[in-house]
């Protein structure tokens, strides 16, 4: 299947960051206009998508890669692209809170490793994204500084634009930027990639360094790419990806997109229907659609079975609630960020900065974390936990001999109502379908699939196995070879 | 596939009597072993889940207004109690998975690095909230 041709025009959001960095490079258009028109999206941005914005810098950073381009100097790969970054993510200049109080004012002394790869390939960072505090959210309201709503939100309702990388998700889905970063430890990139019918990656843990990302649960954080089309999510990665000497964990082995040869041949695992009962109607019918699509394409669907999956929801919130504990006891009002005096003790102000700075769902993991690895507790929780992950790990080696991807829905309902969930085991349930890849360290592409007009979207996922990021692109992108239509930030661009 | 033979892992030395508040010594999933043990209840009593709340405070160095705690210690026990479900898995022959890599193609070994130069001193200490001669400066740890 061919990959759409970028159109001719400057201005139209419909470029994606490939299309863009043709139209730049064939001077059809400038960096500095590019970057201008994201500006003036971001400036009126009604989706809530920005945590800050930086214009000056982000002109006088366009104009110099205009200058390089104008001087013969070799392109990078993103050159002159405006990108946003989720606010986890450390970018000198900019205000990297993690959408907490506890660090709120905290500017960083130098780039994440995935920014500061962006920024070689001549990507422009406009601004920050909202983001759920510490990544610890689906629906974007637990941020300290703002709450984004999704672009296909019927008029009259705002609905979620999910989360954690809320933010990130708005402003790709609005085409205020082509690509954003975002980071995904249990589902954070492809739950509001498919809530905002864009395109979301969560690479092979360790694919991307970590060096920079705020972390919340290191064994499960990925730094993951929200864009409007497949290739711009392959474009990226291929930028972001490789060893790092500031993260151990980062693999060695280089990203190698695969050969664009489609579906035909491809074996596809889907999971019974049982499997999938949580699922509402509107997501069940738009998986059906995506089923005779990927059949349509000349894949063969092969019937998988993921036994352990069922317990992936317990088994992540003891593990991710367990590292959690852990990395998050670096915020004591000691070194940064804020603190709060209490009763003039040590062991006083730690615990008043503590308790002032994180909200309640911050707390609550914490509190679950520190439970589950607490003499008396550990072996019962934690121990068991991460041996139920390893179950889960097995029955995706056990699939991935018969199947090339396995295809779930990425997220068990379309976007609701902002405010009208607020149970937090109903949301930890929500994650059900993206976390068995997180546990299992695996990557996984969301791609929006076919809805009827008026619906909202819903996404696919194409789970590969460890280290096959290629396998889940080439999927993703001959099932969807789109570039997703935005819906503008200001009215005005429409 | 069943795994549900809650019994048998417990037979295989896990933990069994915080997973369950339904285990045989009636102890609920958040109560510490030493304070719930022999007490026969079938359900957590309040003060249980508070005490158990206040012993995670004091670990995770939170102190929690009184209606915050309610909250939180109200929140933890559904959730756990929810996620119980774990017991019923047969884990035996399974080895705990901390890092999906399995040390896979990460560069694990040392290597030769360049030294480079650290941020300094003046520059750390200006994003501290309190600092002093030098040094980041807390609230007095040795009495006078």
């Amino acid at each position: 299947m061919n990959a759409p041709s970028p159109a001719p025009t400057h201005d139209a959001p419909t470029l994606d960051a490939t299309g863009l960095v043709h139209a730049i490079a064939s001077g059809a258009t400038t960096a500095a206009r590019a970057v201008e028109r994201a500006l003036t999206a971001a400036a009126n941005d009604r989706f809530g998508a920005f945590a800050e914005v930086r214009a000056d810098d982000a002109r006088a950073r366009a104009r110099d890669l205009d200058r390089q381009r104008a001087s013969g100097a070799p392109l990078g790969a993103l050159h002159g692209v405006p990108v946003a970054v989720k606010a986890n993510l450390c970018a000198v200049g900019f205000e990297t809170n993690a959408g907490s109080r506890i660090l709120a004012g905290h500017r960083p002394l130098y780039d994440a490793t995935s920014v500061a790869r962006l920024l070689a390939a001549g990507a422009v960072v406009i601004g920050t994204t909202h983001m759920d505090e510490f990544g610890m959210g689906s629906s974007g309201e637990n941020s300290a500084f703002g709450v984004p709503h999704n672009p296909h939100s019927p008029r009259g309702v705002r609905l979620t634009a999910g989360g954690s990388s809320s933010g990130s998700a708005a402003a790709v889905a609005s085409g205020a930027v082509a690509l954003a970063l975002g980071s995904d430890t249990g589902g954070s990139v492809r739950q509001p990639a498919a809530f905002c019918g864009v395109f979301g990656a969560k690479p092979t843990w360790g694919r991307v360094p970590r060096h920079g990302l705020v972390a919340f649960a290191s064994s499960l954080d990925t730094v993951g790419v929200l864009a409007r089309s497949a290739r711009d999510l392959e474009l990226a990665l291929a930028v972001l990806s490789g060893p790092d000497g500031r993260d151990a964990t980062a693999l060695t082995e280089p990203f190698a997109p695969l050969p664009h040869d489609g579906l035909a041949g491809k074996r596809v695992g889907v999971l019974a229907a049982a499997a999938l009962a949580g699922i509402t109607p509107e997501v069940a019918r738009a998986f059906e659609t995506a089923r005779d699509d990927l059949s349509a394409r000349g894949a063969t669907l092969v019937e998988v079975e993921l036994p352990h999956a069922v317990h992936a929801v317990a088994t992540y919130y003891v593990v991710a609630t367990a590292e959690a504990s852990s990395n998050l006891a670096r915020f004591d009002g000691v070194r940064y960020g804020a603190r709060v005096e209490g009763d003039g003790s040590l062991a006083g102000m730690m615990a008043a900065t503590r308790s002032a700075g994180f909200g309640d769902e911050v707390l609550r993991r914490i509190a679950m974390g520190t439970h589950v690895l607490s003499s008396g507790f550990f072996e019962a929780w934690f121990d068991r936990a991460a041996r139920v992950r390893r179950a889960i790990a097995n029955d995706f080696a056990r699939a991935f001999e018969h199947v090339d991807v396995v295809a779930t829905p990425t997220a068990p309902t379309p976007a609701f109502a902002l405010g009208s969930v607020i149970d937090p085991l109903v949301l930890y349930r929500g994650d059900a379908l993206t976390l068995p890849a997180s546990l299992a360290g695996l990557p996984a592409i969301s791609a929006p699939c076919r809805v009827p007009s008026g619906a909202l979207p819903v996404g696919v996922q194409f789970v590969a196995p460890f280290g096959a990021d290629a396998a889940a692109l080439a999927a993703a992108r001959a099932f969807a070879p789109q570039i997703v239509t935005a819906v503008p930030a200001a009215e005005e661009l429409r | 596939v069943s795994n549900r033979d809650g019994g048998r892992a417990r037979g295989h030395g896990y933990h069994p009597a915080p997973m369950s508040a339904h285990a045989a010594d009636g102890r609920s999933p958040t109560q510490a072993p030493s304070n719930g043990a022999g007490s026969g209840a079938t359900h957590t009593p309040a003060g249980g889940r508070t005490a158990a709340l206040r012993r995670v405070e004091r670990l995770a160095r939170l102190a929690l207004d009184p209606e915050r705690e309610e909250r939180l210690a109200a929140d933890l026990e559904r959730v756990l109690a929810a996620f119980e479900s774990l017991t019923a898995v047969d884990v035996r022959g399974l080895e705990p998975l901390h890092q999906p890599s399995d040390g896979r193609g990460s560069e694990r070994d040392t290597r030769r690095e360049p030294p480079e130069p650290p941020l300094d001193r003046e520059t750390l200490l200006a994003r501290a909230p309190r600092a002093r001669d030098g040094f980041f400066s807390v609230p007095k740890t040795i009495a006078e």
